[in-house]
């Protein structure tokens, strides 16, 4: 019995430390993706040929990007470029014209369709 | 000379009061509210009201991961101060000037210059400056304008976990500054004893927090209008999040 009573209070305390980290998710859902969590937010960019890709998530649910912009910006070699993403369906925001090579410095500023809430993501491309 | 224990036991207490007193003095520094970042007022979990205090904010600046400034400024959000970006920055500061502000013989702080108030114990022009990294470092942080003094890790990265020891400089005009007291937690805890700072300015501390870490340095300079104050006390913050688990 006090077996019993002891493996139910290491789950109750496993759960318990689970849900206080219940927020994103760093796996990728997409080929080459790489994830940033900011609160409750999950950005999920994907360098593509020819452009990138945003994807964003709130509370693991796709965020739809309709109203939404971003601001990427790119450091590599010592130049900065910076460009908009716009809404393309779903959770997704794309920047077309853009070059990620590996080792840049990438940032993205996520606009919200209010138009003033801003948040924002750090990546490195390894 | 005979001195009685409860002279000396008063002698400790006052002492005690005036390293407390010195170190619980107001700063500024960035705090995550609601997913935005906002510029915080207060001191320990006194989180004041900033948006009273916009009129004292003198500089606001935003840089990227390489340096480069970003178009930054603060916007009034209901009671908050909220940082509003043109595009991600990787370093965030602030410096606000509180003005003159005179301790009378009665222990009462009035918002005059000892020019108003002959008789203050002391006078003094204060001036907060904050500093946040977002993320990690990538190398050494720079020296900002603006921010006259200044925390930096040494060696250009933070640790990713608490309880790492973390070694700092402080800076005064990007000289080493010796003696400034440090405060390792200064939202957490705020009447510490503080650290004191080495001849090069140095200091080590065991990072306090899986969070939000706001390291504060407190050092007094000499004053540029000796008949108005006796002293310019410089805050400086440094802060950072240290992140949790993934899931």
């Amino acid at each position: 019995m006090k077996k019993l009573l002891l493996i139910m209070l290491l789950g109750a305390v496993t759960l318990q430390f689970q849900q206080a980290h219940a927020h994103g998710n760093f796996e990728p859902d997409h080929p080459g993706g790489i994830v940033q969590i900011v609160g409750d937010l999950s950005f999920e960019l994907v360098p593509a040929v020819g452009g990138a890709e945003l994807y964003v998530e709130e509370d693991n649910e796709d965020l739809p990007s309709e109203g939404m912009t971003a601001k990427l910006t790119v450091i590599a070699g010592g130049v900065k470029t910076e460009s908009l993403m716009s809404p393309a369906g779903g959770n997704r925001l794309v920047a077309s014209g853009v070059k990620i090579p590996r080792g840049a410095k990438v940032a993205v500023l996520l606009t919200r369709k209010d138009k003033v809430t801003k948040v924002g993501a750090n990546f490195t491309i390894k | 000379m005979k001195i009685s224990n409860s002279l000396v036991l008063g002698m400790v207490l006052i002492a005690g009061w005036m390293v407390t007193t010195a170190a619980s003095a107001h700063g500024i520094w960035f705090a995550q509210r609601s997913t935005q970042l906002a510029l915080i007022y207060g001191v320990g979990a006194d989180d004041l009201d900033s948006v009273k205090r916009l009129p004292l904010v003198k500089s606001i600046a935003g840089y990227d991961v390489a340096g480069g400034p970003i178009p930054t400024r603060l916007r009034i959000a209901g009671p908050l101060l909220l940082v509003d970006a043109d595009s991600q920055p990787s370093v965030i500061a602030a410096v606000l000037y509180n003005g003159i502000w005179s301790k009378t013989p009665e222990g009462e702080w009035v918002k005059k210059g000892r020019d108003e108030v002959p008789k203050a114990i002391t006078s003094e022009k204060n001036f907060k400056y904050a500093v946040h990294i977002i993320g990690n470092l990538n190398g050494p942080l720079a020296i900002l304008p603006e921010q006259a003094l200044q925390i930096v890790p040494i060696e250009g990265k933070l640790p990713l976990e608490m309880g790492r020891p973390l070694s700092l400089r402080v800076l005064y005009r990007g000289k080493p500054v010796a003696g400034a007291n440090v405060l390792t937690d200064y939202v957490n805890d705020p009447d510490a004893t503080p650290l004191k700072t080495t001849a090069d300015g140095r200091v080590t501390i065991n990072v306090r927090n899986q969070g939000l870490n706001v390291i504060a340095a407190i050092w007094d300079g000499p004053s540029d209008e000796p008949a108005k104050a006796d002293k310019m006390e410089h805050l400086a913050t440094l802060s950072f999040v240290l992140p949790h688990a993934p899931e």
